[in-house]
């Protein structure tokens, strides 16, 4: 009986990370680029009951295993694409595709990011591409610096920028964007701000070949990829099967009290 | 007296195992590709109980009736209102007014259960006794005639029945244990998850996980890629293809139906996806895995279903069905409290009251 209860403890517990995880992606739901999570569960060891009616040499399968419950596994992210959203502002960016944007801190560390939001930091009269955080975005030749006067940025599909300058008629291509992919993006650590980290798991970032990582899509951001609709049922479900475990503590609960009714 | 308190008891511990049983069910709804557990209990042997000094054994004797038998593609039910059927039980002969039988694999006459696909399985059955001990049928017909007699060949060789002994004023039971546990292999719904590496399957099958303990199988098929671009469980274990361990190194990946891996438009490997015929003979362990019971030998089957790539499989535990059955057994577990209070007022009435001036 103690087992049960233990056991149902264990489902309460899953299924409120369920929850903790479902909230997160509704709290994402307008973040630009944010990727949903889902939380993977396996199950808990299994005790071999040791049967004494079952006995040596009568050829019977011996089967009594109880299962101790529910354990979370991993949080699992799903990178399907979210819908591209026209801002019309020339240095919002979204990736049709598989790929991510590189970019660097202060600190020369590399992350990854789908959210294109960038800005522009200008030092000195130097204008550089770095995203809301100040991380600087990445291109072939390392930092995205765009000169002085800068007066308009065309980026083309394929991650080619130009730079028209001020009292200039012919524009200046200063290098391509870095697009990465990832064996498996599923592996990534999420560090928050919308950045990744790449792991074990996800494998090395590689470069991807000229239209494989997607298109760049300027004046776009890729909305969230979550699913409201989808959320909510995946909530109601969490929500019964927490539910539906309390209900099984009750049961176990109940059963001990008329265990100890026995006896008045 | 006492026989029926721990008749009552023996329900309310089998109860109690039940229970256990239904909350992992239920905590496992959200696991990928879980199988739900099914206790199965079974009755302690019937025994006979008799009449103490009884004044004229012949008393209680009924007329032998008969045997009415049913047959139905080689499986018999039999019952009698008149004298017993007996069983060789490993808890003793038990006695039955009615029995279902079947010939077993060894030619004789044995009980038999049905498994989850409705297939007939005497390995667990009970051997059918005569007034000579188990019933040898072989290779030969078989046919019960309404006497209760085995013919073998046209020959009689044992009689099933056992008439009714002297004194005797029927059958008790003695309770209830837990059997054996089994593992309902029906299929789970499949969910998109759109993720390339999860692998969902339609049909029966496993993939086969390399571990360090030895190949275990699995249903779940969320994998992952490794360092070493295998492809991995998520506790790290590679899965096996038709070469080893299933190394990935690309970006287009496709599974097709039949599992075989498609990177980049080439071919790289085939998932070894297997059918095993002995289910019974699986044994669940943690993380999703199953692994064959020990001494036992794998019987593979080929795959008949298909793998869907994006897809992963919902445990198959519906909710109602459990929270119905976990009603039940509370109500079950509530009389049989009752029953051992009633006793206990009975016995107190008999120890305080009786012979009181």
């Amino acid at each position: 009986m103690m087992r049960a209860l233990w056991t149902a403890a264990s489902g309460m517990k899953a299924q409120q990370l369920n929850v903790d995880t479902i909230a997160n992606n509704l709290a994402n739901v307008n973040t630009t680029a944010y990727k949903k999570q889902r939380v993977e569960f396996k199950d808990l060891l299994y005790e071999q009951l040791n049967n004494k009616s079952i006995s040596e040499g009568e050829g019977r399968p011996v089967n009594l295993e109880v299962g101790h419950g529910v354990m979370p596994m991993a949080t699992l992210r799903s990178f399907t694409k979210g819908n591209p959203e026209q801002t019309n502002n020339d240095l919002d960016f979204a990736i049709d595709g598989d790929g991510f944007f590189v970019v660097r801190d202060m600190n020369d560390n590399l992350f990854y990011t789908k959210d294109g939001s960038f800005k522009l930091s200008v030092e000195d009269n130097e204008a550089r591409l770095v995203t809301s955080d100040g991380y600087f975005v990445q291109c072939d030749a390392g930092d995205i610096e765009l000169g002085e006067n800068v007066k308009e940025i065309t980026v083309s599909p394929n991650g080619v920028i130009n730079v028209k300058r001020e009292g200039e008629e012919e524009s200046e291509e200063i290098g391509q964007m870095t697009l990465v992919r990832f064996a498996n993006p599923a592996g990534l650590e999420s560090i928050g701000q919308n950045l990744y980290r790449e792991t074990i798991a996800s494998g090395e970032a590689f470069e991807a070949y000229e239209g494989e990582a997607g298109s760049i899509k300027q004046g776009f951001l890729e909305a969230s990829n979550v699913s409201v609709v989808e959320e909510m049922v995946k909530m109601i479900t969490a929500q019964r099967a927490y539910e539906i475990n309390s209900k099984s503590i009750q049961t176990a609960d109940q059963m001990l009290e008329q265990a100890n009714n026995l006896r008045r | 007296m006492l026989r029926g308190l721990y008749t009552a008891t023996s329900g309310m511990k089998t109860n109690n195992r039940k229970l256990e049983v239904i909350t992992n069910n239920i905590a496992n709804i959200n696991t990928v590709g879980y199988k739900k557990d099914l206790l199965i209990s079974e009755s302690f042997p019937e025994i006979l109980i008799k009449k103490i000094n009884a004044s004229n054994p012949f008393m209680n004797n009924e007329v032998f009736k008969g045997v009415e038998v049913k047959e139905d593609n080689g499986l018999y039910t039999v019952n009698t209102t008149s004298g017993f059927f007996r069983t060789k039980t490993i808890n003793g002969i038990s006695y039955q007014k009615s029995l279902n039988f079947t010939i077993n694999k060894d030619g004789y006459l044995s009980t038999y259960y049905r498994d989850a696909d409705g297939n007939k399985d005497t390995q667990g059955g009970y051997l059918v006794l005569g007034n000579k001990g188990p019933i040898y049928v072989g290779d030969g017909q078989l046919e019960v005639n309404e006497r209760g007699q085995v013919l073998v060949d046209g020959n009689v060789v044992d009689s099933l029945v056992m008439p009714t002994p002297p004194g005797v004023i029927g059958t008790l039971n003695s309770g209830v244990t837990v059997d054996k546990i089994v593992v309902n292999y029906e299929q789970g719904q499949l969910f998109e998850t759109e993720n390339d590496l999860d692998l969902g399957i339609k049909g029966k099958g496993f993939f086969q996980i390399e571990t360090p303990d030895g190949i275990r199988y699995t249903r779940d098929g969320s994998f992952q890629l490794n360092n070493n671009n295998e492809l991995v469980t998520l506790d790290g274990y590679p899965v096996i293809g038709e070469y080893g361990p299933i190394v990935i190194e690309g970006s287009e990946i496709a599974v097709s139906e039949a599992g075989e891996i498609i990177v980049d438009g080439e071919f790289i490997d085939k998932i070894k996806v297997i059918n095993i015929e002995n289910l019974g003979d699986l044994r669940k362990e943690a993380s999703n895995f199953y692994k064959m019971a020990e001494g036992a030998q794998i019987k593979e089957a080929p795959f008949t279903g298909t793998i869907h790539q994006g897809f992963l499989e919902k445990a198959n535990v519906d909710p109602i069905k459990e929270m119905v059955k976990m009603m039940t057994i509370f109500r079950n577990y509530e009389s049989g409290q009752r029953v051992i209070k009633a006793y206990d007022d009975t016995l107190g009435k008999a120890v305080n009251e009786v012979g009181k001036v």
